[in-house]
C-alpha cells in the first residue's frame, strides 16, 4: 500500500502551544508565601478560604500515601476486573511530588503493573484565590501489544464546595517492542495526540475542610487514565476522616460512551474504595 | 392575597433549552442522556437479520477490482449523494459500501436516502449505522429498511478472497457482545483472506480537535491489538468529515472526507486491488 500523500503536514498553532508554556511559567513563578497568610474578621472569603485550602500546604514537610482497589467491569473487560494502586507523595511547603503504580489484580490485560505516574505540583495564590498547577507523566498498558503515555499541566481551583481543574495532556500510543517484533510492524509504530483537553467539576455537600463530605464530579481524568474530551466520566464520591491521619474514601465511577456523538451508550462501572494516611 | 408566582432562573433556562432541543430538527439532544436503544440490543437483531440474511459473497472475474465507500451524506438533501451515484465508476465498482450518517435519522430523511440509492441488482450495496442514524429512535428505520449493521461480506478473486468486516459504532462502543463476535470472526476466519478491511462509523484516533467522539480510551486499546495481531489491512471511517490516513503498525487508518451537500471537500473513497496489493486514492466531487 502507499501512504496517503494528501495528508496534511503538521501544522505549528502558537495559539494552543502558548497555553502550557503559560502554565510551566506560572509553575515555577516566584508568588507569595503561602504561610503568611493570615485572614482578618473582616476580610472576604475568598482570603479565608486561601488560608483554610492552603493550610496544609505550609512549609513542614509531609508524606501522605494513599492506596484503593476498584471493583468494575467495561464492554472490553470481558467480566469483572479488580484493580488497586499505590500513591505515596511529599510536600515541601508549597511544593509536592507524587509517585503511583496500577496493579491489574484480575483483568484481560495480560500486565499485573499496567499503571505508573509521576506528579509535581505547587500552590499559589493569584489575587486571594488558592490555585494549584501540577505537571505529571504517565504511562499504561492495557495489553502487552500497545502502551499509553501521557504527560501534560493541569490547573486547578478549589473553592469551599466547588473545584475546578482545566488542563492539556499529550497522549502517545506505542506498540511494545515485543509487539514489533512479533508482528513484523514496518509501519507507524507511535501515535501522539497533541494538546488534549483535561477538565475536571465537582461539587461537595460540605466545605472542603469537613470532616467528612460527599460529592457529584464530571471530569475525563484518572489517575491511570485519561478520556478524550467527549467521553466524560461522571463520579459520586465520599470521604471521611476517621481520625486526623487517617481518611477513608469511596467513588463510584459511571462511563458512559459517545456523549457528543448524541446517541450514548453505556460503557463501564467501577467502584472505588481506599485510605489516605497523612504522616505529619 | 397571595405573594405572585416566582419562576426560577434555572427553570426557565430548562425550559428555554429543552424547547430549542425539541425544535432542532437536525440533533436529537435526549441522546445526549440516554439512547433509544444499546449497543448489544442493536447487535442482537442484527445477528438475527444475519441469520436470515446469510453473508454476501461476490465473486469477481478479473484479480483486479474496486470497491467505493462513503459516509455523513446526512440526506434530507440528496444533491452530493446523487452526483456520486450517478458517477460512471459506480457501475464498474464490486460494491458500495456506506459507513454511516448517511440521514438525519427522520423517518422522511430515511425515505428520500433509500429512493436515491442505486438499485441491488447493479451494484451490491452495504450500510451501516452511524451516531445520526440513531437519532429520534432512528434505528427501527435503519433496520426495518437495510437491516444488520454489524455482519461481513467477502469478494472472491480467481486468485484469492477477502474480507470485509462491518461494525455498527454509532452509539460510541461495539458493545461487549459485538466485540466478542469480532475478536472470533478475526481469531477464526482471518486466515482464510487475503486481505482483510473493516468498515465501522466513528474514527478511532483524533488527528484533530472536534466534537466528534471516539471510543473510549480502554476500547481504542483493544481495536488496535485485534487489529494488529490479525493483520487487518485497512480500517476504514467517517464521522469526523474530514480526510485523514494514520498509518499505525501495519494498518491504515482512514477516516473519508464527509459526502454532505454544501461541503467544498465532499468526496469519497476508492479502494484499489490491483496484483495482490490493496491501495486507496480519496475522490472530491
Amino acid at each position: 500500500m502507499i501512504p496517503d500523500q494528501q495528508t496534511p503536514r503538521l501544522k505549528v498553532n502558537f495559539a494552543r502551544i502558548s497555553i502550557p508554556v503559560y502554565l510551566a511559567f506560572l509553575f515555577f513563578l516566584p508568588g507569595k508565601e503561602l504561610h503568611a497568610q493570615e485572614p482578618k474578621a473582616q476580610e472576604p472569603k475568598a482570603q479565608e478560604l486561601s488560608s483554610q485550602v492552603l493550610e496544609t500546604h505550609q512549609t513542614n514537610t509531609r508524606a501522605i500515601i494513599s492506596g484503593y482497589a476498584e471493583l468494575g467491569s467495561t464492554q472490553v473487560s470481558e467480566g469483572v476486573y479488580i484493580r488497586s494502586a499505590a500513591l505515596g507523595s511529599c510536600r515541601f511547603g508549597k511544593y509536592r511530588a507524587e509517585a503511583g503504580i496500577q496493579l491489574d489484580l484480575k483483568s484481560n490485560n495480560g500486565d499485573v503493573l499496567s499503571g505508573y505516574s509521576f506528579r509535581a505540583s505547587r500552590q499559589m495564590l493569584i489575587r486571594e484565590f488558592p490555585f494549584g498547577i501540577q505537571a505529571f507523566y504517565f504511562g499504561t498498558s492495557f495489553s502487552g501489544v500497545l502502551r499509553e503515555s501521557n504527560w501534560g499541566l493541569l490547573l486547578d481551583m478549589q473553592r469551599r464546595h466547588f473545584a475546578v481543574s482545566a488542563g492539556t495532556n499529550f497522549r502517545t500510543y506505542a506498540f511494545t517492542r515485543e509487539a514489533v517484533d512479533q508482528y513484523g510492524l514496518d509501519g507507524g509504530t507511535r501515535i501522539r495526540e497533541n494538546f488534549n483537553l483535561m477538565y475536571s467539576f465537582s461539587c461537595q455537600l460540605k466545605p472542603v475542610e469537613h470532616p467528612w463530605n460527599i460529592g457529584l464530579t464530571m471530569t475525563n481524568i484518572d489517575h491511570f487514565i485519561i478520556n478524550q474530551e467527549t467521553n466524560p466520566c461522571f463520579n459520586l464520591h465520599g470521604r471521611y476522616v476517621v481520625s486526623p491521619p487517617l481518611e477513608l474514601f469511596a467513588e463510584t465511577w459511571f462511563q458512559r460512551a459517545g456523549a457528543l456523538s448524541l446517541s450514548v451508550n453505556y460503557f463501564g462501572f467501577f467502584f472505588r474504595a481506599g485510605i489516605v494516611w497523612d504522616i505529619r | 392575597m397571595g405573594h405572585p408566582m416566582k419562576i426560577p432562573g434555572a427553570l426557565l433556562l430548562s425550559l428555554s433549552l429543552s424547547l430549542a432541543f425539541t425544535a432542532c430538527e437536525e440533533l436529537d439532544f435526549t441522546g445526549m442522556f440516554l439512547s433509544d436503544q444499546t449497543a448489544n440490543q442493536r447487535f442482537k437483531q442484527s445477528m438475527e437479520w444475519n441469520r436470515m440474511h446469510p453473508f454476501r459473497e461476490i465473486s469477481v472475474p478479473s484479480d483486479d477490482y474496486f470497491i467505493l465507500s462513503m459516509g455523513d451524506s446526512h440526506s434530507g438533501g440528496t444533491e452530493n449523494l446523487d452526483t456520486f451515484i450517478n458517477r460512471d465508476r459506480i457501475l464498474k465498482a464490486t460494491a458500495l459500501v456506506m459507513v454511516g450518517d448517511l440521514t438525519t435519522g427522520h423517518a422522511e430523511d430515511y425515505a428520500v436516502f433509500q429512493q436515491h440509492l442505486p438499485p441491488q441488482d447493479t451494484i451490491p450495496s452495504f450500510l451501516l449505522v452511524g451516531n445520526h442514524e440513531l437519532y429520534f429512535d432512528g434505528w427501527e428505520q435503519f433496520y426495518s429498511r437495510f437491516g444488520s449493521s454489524t455482519y461481513l461480506f467477502t469478494i472472491k478473486t480467481p486468485a484469492a478472497t477477502d474480507l470485509y468486516i462491518c461494525l455498527d459504532s454509532g452509539g460510541g462502543t461495539l458493545g461487549s457482545e459485538q466485540m466478542d463476535w469480532l475478536k472470533g470472526i478475526l481469531a477464526d476466519l482471518r486466515p482464510d483472506y487475503r486481505h482483510c478491511v473493516v468498515f465501522t462509523h466513528n474514527n478511532l484516533f483524533r488527528p484533530r480537535h472536534t466534537v466528534s467522539t471516539n471510543p473510549p480510551v480502554e476500547e481504542l486499546h483493544v481495536l488496535v491489538e485485534l487489529f494488529t495481531i490479525h493483520r487487518v489491512d485497512l480500517v476504514i471511517t467517517g464521522h469526523d468529515h474530514k480526510k485523514d490516513v494514520q498509518w499505525f503498525g501495519n494498518t491504515a487508518y482512514i477516516t473519508m472526507d464527509a459526502l454532505m451537500d454544501g461541503l467544498s471537500y465532499a468526496g469519497y473513497l476508492q479502494l484499489h486491488f490491483n496484483n495482490g496489493q490493496v491501495d486507496y486514492t480519496f475522490i472530491n466531487l
